[in-house]
């Protein structure tokens, strides 16, 4: 189907490089369907817990990294990719860069993507959430994030339209400001050939985190994919954008505001007080940004609506932005404390990530995917009435999913509100919270087969474009810019120049990104002026380090909070509100977005070691209605104790107060330690020759440690001090 | 709070205020630079931009 791009006489500089745009949308697609499919089945995991099949690699807490790695980096990474592939060539009237570039560009994202599928139900983990992946897929992805870099920003140069569309602002915005964020995100010091601890500690990694986290969803689903929009609407409708004035707005608001608004992901936390509201305050006023951004995209059908009923592309694009205006309407009210207070690690903020990643994100690649292939094809859609077809049973899937979802977290958080008049919890079981919840997971996933049956729908649509008669795969020729722009002293305004300066414009834009990120994140790293002397806890005991390990490595963190809000209902239910001390040796930290389960900040010492053998082994045998999956074979499994040693001497290096000869016999103490509890299990009738060494030993030690560390020493340490 | 915090970068008892009244001075000042009546035509012939590719030329095929 190739055509290749060089014919007599002609160079290939003469053509755009399409077929790096097809092997991207190609991957996209590809990538789309795993991601879908991974994303049904942690819903059906959620429904019914028999879908982990007692198989290591295959619980929730392992999957769920996957799922949301593959749908943001494998599908909408690849789709931005795509896009920004073809349109940058076109606006810039120029072939990328370097051929050799794109390729090792593609090839080397797909590695990546395929790295992080194995690597991640093996449970090589982070627990950083969409920042799982461990340090040597970092590196690699910092190394074809700079490549892709050089790329794009070569292209720019060799550019032969002087000025640069909006679209083009937009990928700036991107390229450099992800690159910050995964860079800064990522300073981990490996302690194995695929583990790593993270140079930041409990609040800070909690605030740079979601400082990485929250603008990971800003800078690589919102501001390529408005890019995108400025580029393909204008294209489907025939028709310049509606407001050229305030796209210059929406780019500099955008990107300046959304930057500081991430701490609205750590409300009502230990978090200090001043960064909290900077980021609700922040958080607000981005609708103004946002919306302004969705009027220009919606607006820019003006005098052609009727495209709306005719043109399945424009139904995608139209939809697409209408979603992201419900979804930066929704973002901004989630961040309002009272109503964080309500909403957050609840399903309502699944809900509320699903509508833009689904609707926003997922249908502007559809109806960018329908836009392209005929095109690149040289041919017709095969059918306008099955594109049609999988708008409808697309929309319906995510409205269904939105709905359930939205239900399922309300009713949840008023539950976990709920006070009667003694001032008692009306639920104090937190498992009744979940099981009222569990039709809805159903109808959850049921939403998200229609979404996935929509797809599979497109794949046949688009197979059938393919193949059919006359479609072959061609290069487009690079189009002559026009001259009355190249000349006259009327261009030659401020605005003008600075739009067709493609280094100070990223100097500015890396300035817009730089103000925020400095004056939020520089005064938590002196975490100093935040801890109180007299509340200072002691680390974690050898074998407690290897438990938590093992816990980070199981995903804990995707279905319980280790964060104690400050706020009634929480501290009624879990216990007292969580403080910077607490946390202030863990790398990383566990605060999690979702409790699916309850918060386990203070469950060191509530059951006894019994309790947590049986519950890892069937959670039924201990609480009757539980849907956490059955982790039996950390029964069986080995605890490391030889790399304890190396671990406690990185944390040692890194601040934790660790004596030296704790380190240089880290695995004769977690060893004794270990013992105490075997001989704990051993006299309540667990029958193990090699109790010590399993896994389930050191799981108990951390959890038994967990809200247990201001009572110091604990009888785990007096045991080994004797 | 804000005080201590910006403290940290600089001990300037105003920085709050001062802070404020540089964004929005800045934020109106983009306002106004990006609205000046002068400009109407170039923005229109700019927005154009993306529509002047060779695919609606119907030129794709060679």
């Amino acid at each position: 189907m190739e055509e290749k791009s060089k014919t007599n006489n002609v160079s290939v500089k003469e053509f755009y490089d399409d077929k790096i745009v097809r092997y991207f949308l190609y991957a996209t697609t590809g990538w789309g369907i795993v991601a879908f499919t991974l994303g049904i089945w942690i819903a059906l995991q959620l429904a019914y817990w028999k879908f982990n099949f007692n198989m290591e690699w295959l619980t929730f807490g392992r999957l769920r990294p996957l799922h949301t790695n593959a749908a943001i980096f494998a599908f909408a990474g690849n789709a931005i990719f795509a896009g920004i592939y073809h349109s940058t060539q076109r606006l810039c009237k120029t072939r990328m860069y370097s051929d050799t570039l794109s390729k090792i560009h593609f090839w080397g994202w797909q590695a990546i993507i395929v790295g992080a599928a194995i690597t991640l139900p093996l449970g090589f983990s982070q627990s950083k959430e969409y920042a799982e992946l461990e340090w040597p897929l970092d590196i690699a992805i910092a190394l074809i994030w700079v490549l892709f870099a050089l790329n794009f920003f070569m292209t720019l140069k060799n550019r032969r339209e002087k000025h640069m569309y909006v679209a083009i602002w937009f990928y700036i915005a991107t390229i450099i400001t992800v690159a910050v964020l995964h860079i800064f995100n990522s300073i981990e010091i490996p302690v194995g050939y695929l583990q790593s601890y993270p140079v930041y500690a409990g609040i800070q990694d909690a605030l740079v985190q979601w400082w990485y986290g929250h603008n990971a969803v800003a800078f690589f689903l919102t501001t390529p994919f408005l890019g995108l929009m400025y580029y393909y609407i204008p294209k489907a409708a025939n028709r310049p954008v509606y407001s050229y004035r305030l796209s210059i707005i929406h780019f500099w608001a955008l990107i300046f505001i959304y930057i500081w608004a991430g701490p609205h992901h750590l409300l009502n936390t230990a978090l200090p007080d001043w960064a909290q509201t900077l980021g609700m305050v922040f958080s607000v006023m981005l609708w103004a940004p946002s919306w302004g951004g969705m009027i220009n995209g919606i607006l820019t059908l003006r005098g052609a609506w009727h495209l709306l009923r005719t043109d399945p592309v424009i139904k995608f694009l139209v939809t697409a932005v209408t979603f992201y205006g419900m979804a930066t309407f929704e973002g901004p009210l989630l961040s309002i404390k009272s109503v964080s207070s309500l909403g957050h690690y609840t399903d309502w903020i699944i809900a509320h990530v699903h509508g833009g990643a689904l609707g926003w994100n997922g249908f502007l690649t559809f109806g960018m995917i329908y836009y392209l292939i005929p095109r690149l094809f040289g041919t017709k859609l095969y059918s306008d009435k099955l594109a049609n077809m999988h708008f409808w049973i697309g929309l319906t899937g995510i409205l269904t999913y939105y709905i359930s979802m939205w239900a399922a977290g309300i009713t949840q958080g008023l539950m976990w509100m709920a006070i009667d008049e003694t001032g008692n919890l009306v639920y104090p079981d937190f498992v009744e919270t979940v099981t009222r919840i569990v039709p809805l997971y159903w109808v959850r996933a049921f939403g998200g087969f229609l979404f996935i049956l929509g797809a599979f729908i497109m794949l046949y649509n688009l197979y059938k474009t393919m193949t059919a008669e006359g479609a072959k795969a061609k290069d487009t020729p690079v189009s002559k810019p026009l001259q009355p722009r190249e000349k006259g002293p009327e261009y030659e305004t401020s605005h003008r120049k600075l739009e067709g300066l493609a280094f100070t414009f990223s100097v500015l834009s890396f300035m817009a990104i730089a103000v925020g990120s400095v004056i939020e994140i520089m005064p938590i790293l002196s975490m100093k002026s935040y801890v109180d002397p007299q509340k200072i806890v002691a680390p974690y005991t050898p074998l407690e380090l290897a438990g938590r390990d093992i816990y980070i490595r199981e995903g804990c963190y995707t279905c319980h909070s280790q964060m104690i809000r400050k706020l009634p209902f929480d501290v009624l239910r879990f216990g007292k509100a969580s403080t910077v001390e607490e946390s202030m040796y863990d790398r990383p930290f566990q605060w999690g977005s979702k409790r699916t389960g309850p918060d386990l900040s203070r469950v060191g010492g509530k059951y006894p070691n019994l309790w947590h053998y049986r519950h890892m082994n069937n959670p039924r045998d201990v609480i009757s209605q539980s849907i956490m999956p059955n982790y039996m074979w950390l029964l069986t499994g080995k605890t490391d104790f030889y790399g304890l040693r190396r671990k406690l001497s990185v944390m040692k290096k890194l601040g934790v107060p660790y004596e030296d000869n704790v380190v240089a016999e880290a695995d004769r103490f977690a060893e004794a330690e270990a013992e105490v509890i075997a001989n704990d299990l051993r006299q309540q009738g667990v029958k193990d020759k090699h109790l010590e060494q399993r896994e389930i030993v050191a799981l108990i030690a951390y959890l038994q440690a967990l809200g247990q560390k201001e009572k110091k020493p604990t009888p785990v340490k007096e045991e080994v001090a004797k | 709070m804000k005080k201590e915090t910006l403290a940290h970068f600089v001990d300037y008892p105003n920085l709050v205020l001062f802070g404020f009244l540089l964004f929005f001075v800045c934020f109106l000042g983009v306002l106004i630079w990006v609205n000046l009546k002068s400009r109407r035509h170039i923005y229109q012939n700019l927005q154009m931009l993306p529509l002047e590719s060779d695919e609606l030329r119907g030129s794709h095929e060679r």
